[in-house]
């Protein structure tokens, strides 16, 4: 009896030990407390894009209605002019600064063109099922490791898909974005599209992020000095006078 | 037995006097945590979850009495709004109105504790403040902007904010027709009155536009399941605009009817 005991407890203690290292999920999620956060990899100070890098940029391969549509894309200007932001994914790349602010269950991405910011849920919610689309999508996240791996649904149709407003997506668009610190201050993202409407393969590029310890986000009110008159199809206007 | 306490306290009173001089001279910051560090962040009052002004408290009556010509300008400004020629404000075209009122509009607000910074985000315009609580001082000649330049620093559970170098773009109250000089200052003391309820005493200084500090205090409601929502006040901003730069609105549709 002792000793089938001591067996039975010690295989139970083995499976006590292998449960508590795969762990229940919600329990362990990495930045779910401050004492969390602070064991994660350190993402402080402010981001900018680094600009003609040598990482290259494939565009999307369009399916033909997609493509038909970006060719006949000939507009004077976009709906930035009237300081529409472009929303996900071109938001990320934009030349401006970005801040990355952790919070328990939740990083939040301070972006300081058009004042802007993304809610990136580590708190383990699932993703909405029917999610009001908005420009930024909603996001969740976690740690794979070092590497924040985020999952975006739900971006608004009237968002371009790249920098050229011709290039659209769909309402079916999924953007899984992967941040992982290459040396001290240098932020990789690998960021990767997935839209089997508009696109004919998943569509991913890397980005190279400088830090920089000293700088603060500066205000950005596009609508400040937007005192451009806009014409009658709603284009902004150029006065020449 | 009520005589101990009175004892011991005669006793205390040299130390306590002592105690008194060093707490003088010494910044009251030093006593609590400032959130300095993520363990630091941690002894801080859970401020988690969204809150929304109450009460009221985006309607509160102004009670700011205007120096002379700031009084003439809002005056002036109040009769042209009755002779119909100011028909809107610059939210009609989507241009935020910048502290103090982005604080009390009828939006969740939420606030954000990193290592040095209080981040306040603000649903209204997607807009954000940052408050810097690591000991930095103002710029001597900050660019002004619509939300200004804040620095705070926390004294037991109260967060003091401390913000200047406002744009002369934004008005002072909800009335457009109030406006500030470039002396502006406001000083808010927030801190949980109740374990859902914020309070945020609001001191407005600027002796050039005002007769005498305008002090109103608001409750804030927390909403622990909302989330902040996107608001891009853009998107949906289909007037035209007249040729003098206002919204304008086109009626067609109700004629057709």
């Amino acid at each position: 009896m002792m000793k089938k005991e001591k067996v039975l407890y010690r295989q139970w203690l083995a499976a006590a030990l292998l449960l508590s290292l795969a762990g229940p999920a919600a329990a362990q999620l990495a930045g779910d407390s401050y004492e969390s956060i602070a064991a994660l990899p350190d993402f402080g100070g402010l981001w900018e894009v680094q600009r003609g890098s040598a990482l290259g940029y494939t565009p999307p391969s369009l399916r033909p209605e997609y493509a038909a549509r970006a060719a006949a894309y000939a507009a004077e200007d976009t709906p930035a002019a009237n300081c529409v932001p472009p929303g996900m994914p071109v938001i990320m790349t934009q030349p401006y600064p970005l801040e990355f602010l952790f919070t328990p269950g939740k990083v939040t991405i301070m972006l300081e063109v058009y004042s802007q910011w993304r809610q990136i849920f580590t708190d383990g919610r699932a993703l909405p099922e029917d999610p009001d689309l908005t420009y930024n999508g909603h996001s969740i996240g976690s740690w794979e490791d070092e590497t924040l791996v985020v999952e975006t649904v739900g971006v608004s149709t009237d968002t371009p898909l790249a920098r050229d407003y011709g290039i659209r997506h769909s309402e079916q668009m999924r953007v899984y974005e992967r941040y992982r610190l290459i040396d001290d201050d240098t932020l990789e993202l690998e960021l990767t599209v997935y839209d089997n409407e508009a696109l004919t393969e998943p569509w991913t590029n890397l980005y190279h992020y400088t830090r920089h310890r000293d700088w603060t986000l500066t205000e950005f009110i596009c609508q400040q000095n937007n005192r451009n008159f806009t014409t009658d199809d709603g284009k902004a206007g150029v006065s020449l006078d | 037995m009520t005589a101990k306490p009175a004892s011991a306290w005669i006793e205390l009173r040299l130390p306590g006097a002592l105690l008194i001089g060093v707490l003088a001279a010494t910044p009251v910051a030093a006593q609590s945590p400032q959130g300095e560090s993520w363990a630091s962040i941690a002894e801080l009052p859970d401020w988690g979850g969204l809150f929304e002004v109450a009460r009221g408290g985006a309607f509160l009556p102004e009670t700011l009495v205007l120096t002379p010509p700031y009084a003439a300008r809002a005056a002036a400004y109040a009769a042209a709004e009755a002779r119909g020629e100011i028909q809107d404000t610059p939210a009609a075209n989507c241009v935020p109105p910048g502290m103090p009122v982005v604080m009390w509009e009828p939006y969740p607000l939420e606030f954000i504790f990193t290592p040095g910074k209080v981040t306040i985000m603000i649903e209204a315009y997607s807009q954000w403040r940052q408050i810097f609580t690591d000991g930095r001082a103002h710029p001597e000649s900050p660019d002004p902007t619509f939300n200004g330049h804040s620095i705070g620093h926390w004294e037991g559970d109260t967060l003091i904010v401390d913000s200047i170098g406002f744009s002369l773009d934004t008005p002072l109250g909800r009335n457009y027709g109030a406006r500030h000089s470039e002396q502006l200052r406001i000083v808010e003391r927030m801190r949980l009155v109740e374990p859902d309820l914020l309070e945020i005493t609001t001191e407005i200084y600027d002796t050039e536009a005002l007769v005498e500090p305008w002090i109103s205090t608001r409750v804030y409601a927390r909403h622990r399941d909302w989330i902040l929502t996107e608001y891009i006040c853009q998107q949906n901003n289909r007037n035209f605009t007249t040729d003098d730069g206002k919204a304008g609105i086109n009626l067609e549709h109700e004629v057709e009817r």
